[in-house]
């Protein structure tokens, strides 16, 4: 049995709307950069790249990692939620607060990116309040656990000087400067969002793919070596250092998930479950994009005598494309074609399960259409990282396009999945066989 | 009821993820038969595997659903580990490890 997630969770309609939000997410993000104008490469902090953010990593992965730890705390981590109704109204929250957040960066209206800012503080508290207890009770030593309870420290960091950036911004306490922004970026992009999902691969990885042969050995090294990287690193970021020291500190930030990555590799090429479905496939090309995010962002790091046109801001570009639309979120696609599909199968079939023919986890999506999505988004995260390297804006905005349209893909497919209902695929069972299609 | 009926049974409980059914996996440690009362001993690909619990279960229903009248008594044990090499040669197949 290689299932990760079970019924210790909460409800499969307190779950699945995180889930379907968030390619709402991803939508809202390609349809921004689809509308990407001269400005985009003239600096990283321009109104529509900085929405075109927020709407990637609030509205879209951290809205489904959100559902994740809602399920994967109680169901595989032995934790509990606090409060299911909390949870659901922190849904609510988020989904109302995030596209007005996004509308006011968009708009540059800095009065209402603080109100909208201080309702995103709120929504993360409510999940914050969740989260804990929900990994809070794990067992000694879990991996996954440990790095889920860092990276939720790591989200109250960032939501921290989010508020703080924001507020500065309207009442010009001290300026916003580059290096806030990148210390920032980085708190919640590899803090928050690479913590989470490094912790939660070593859960379902393994699982997922059957690897016995192979255990992981460096998780907990990585770990230490992770957050203090990305704290200490993010606070130089903040004091604009130069380009020798941001490469060190780029160096310092890549080295916990380069051996992270080193680590899943090797646990996937021991796994026993050789066939791969789409989330092996996406764990590998998601591994692919993270030695690409490294790689520029160790340019980045140098600045603009390695820059394409002597323009760092599309060096800046590529790398954020790069890692959180290829790292983080290629391996959340992959993810969410178990995660979601398991919990139909558990609350809807399990009970029936040995007694009549119920479908499996494999007949409740569409292998055809996941992998249909995993393309198109893949693609469109190239032709993004080129269009950015480029410098060419319809390069991008057809980046924009393609990732729109993968989003559009995977909202139907999952939502599919939630509320059609099922057929098992005929099997028979052989006497001394297996249950074969 | 003998073991090899209990067994027939057994194979009717599919891994929802694999798609294969436990005795193939080699997930079966042990099967007891006393008249009507059988005993299983059973494990899960992985100790961490949370639905260990959902598997225990759905053993159950199958061996109950079977019209006895004696007990049924599963136990889930995780020694030996499983190892896939524990799997017959069609779940291996399945799962690509050889050739079809």
């Amino acid at each position: 049995m290689t299932l990760a997630i079970a019924g210790r969770g909460p409800a499969l309609g307190l779950v699945a709307p995180f889930f379907l939000a968030a390619p709402v997410g991803l939508a809202g993000a390609g349809l921004v950069l689809a509308l990407s104008n001269g400005d985009t490469f003239l600096a990283i902090n321009t109104p529509r790249t900085v929405a075109l953010t927020h709407a990637a990593v609030i509205g879209w992965l951290t809205m489904a990692i959100f559902g994740a730890v809602y399920q994967l705390g109680p169901a595989v981590l032995g934790g509990r939620l606090l409060s299911a109704r909390l949870a659901r109204v922190h849904f609510f929250v988020h989904a109302t607060v995030v596209p007005a957040f996004v509308w006011t960066v968009w708009q540059w209206d800095v009065r209402l990116m603080g109100y909208a800012g201080a309702g995103l503080v709120v929504s993360f508290v409510l999940f914050l309040i969740n989260a804990f207890p929900a990994v809070g009770s794990l067992r000694r030593g879990a991996l996954p656990g440990r790095y889920l309870a860092a990276s939720l420290a790591m989200l109250a960091v960032t939501a921290g000087f989010g508020i703080t950036w924001a507020g500065t911004l309207q009442h010009l306490w001290f300026p916003v400067t580059m290096g806030r922004l990148a210390g920032h970026a980085h708190l919640g992009l590899l803090g928050w969002l690479g913590l989470t999902l490094m912790g939660v691969a070593y859960q379902l990885v393994p699982m997922f793919n059957v690897v016995q042969r192979k255990h992981p050995v460096a998780g907990g090294r990585i770990l230490a070596l992770t957050v203090p990287a990305v704290l200490g690193g993010g606070l130089v970021l903040m004091a604009d250092p130069g380009p020798w020291v941001r490469l060190a500190v780029a160096a310092a930030m890549a080295a916990g998930p380069g051996a992270w990555g080193i680590e899943m590799l090797r646990l996937m090429l021991a796994r026993s479950r050789r066939t791969l479905d789409v989330q092996g496939r996406a764990t590998f090309v998601s591994l692919g994009f993270l030695a690409v995010t490294i790689c520029l962002g160790l340019l980045a790091a140098i600045g603009e005598p390695v820059s394409p046109g002597h323009e760092p801001t599309r060096l800046l570009l590529a790398y954020g494309i790069a890692g959180v639309s290829g790292w983080a979120g290629i391996m959340l696609i992959g993810n969410s074609y178990k995660i979601l599909p398991f919990l139909v199968w558990y609350h809807r079939y399990r009970q029936l399960a040995g007694i009549r023919p119920v479908p499996v986890v494999a007949d409740i999506y569409s292998e055809g259409v996941a992998r249909a999505v995993l393309t198109v988004h893949t693609t469109g995260t190239i032709v993004a990282i080129a269009g950015a390297l480029l410098g060419n804006l319809d390069i991008l905005r057809t980046a924009g396009v393609l990732l729109t349209l993968g989003a559009v893909v995977h909202l139907a497919s999952l939502a599919h999945i939630v509320l059609a209902p099922h057929v098992p695929a005929r099997r028979r069972v052989d006497p001394g066989g297996v249950a074969t299609r | 009821m003998n073991t090899k009926d209990v067994e027939r049974m057994l194979r009717h409980v599919i891994d929802p993820e694999l798609g294969i059914d436990i005795v193939s996996l080699g997930l079966v440690y042990g099967i007891e038969v006393e008249g009507d009362d059988v005993r299983v001993a059973m494990t899960t690909t992985s100790p961490q595997c949370p639905m260990g619990e959902a598997l225990v279960g759905m053993v159950e229903s199958v061996l109950e659903y079977g019209q006895r009248d004696g007990t049924t008594s599963v136990e889930l044990v995780f020694s030996p580990p499983w190892d896939v090499r524990m799997a017959d040669i069609a779940a291996l197949q399945q799962l690509g490890l050889i050739p079809r």
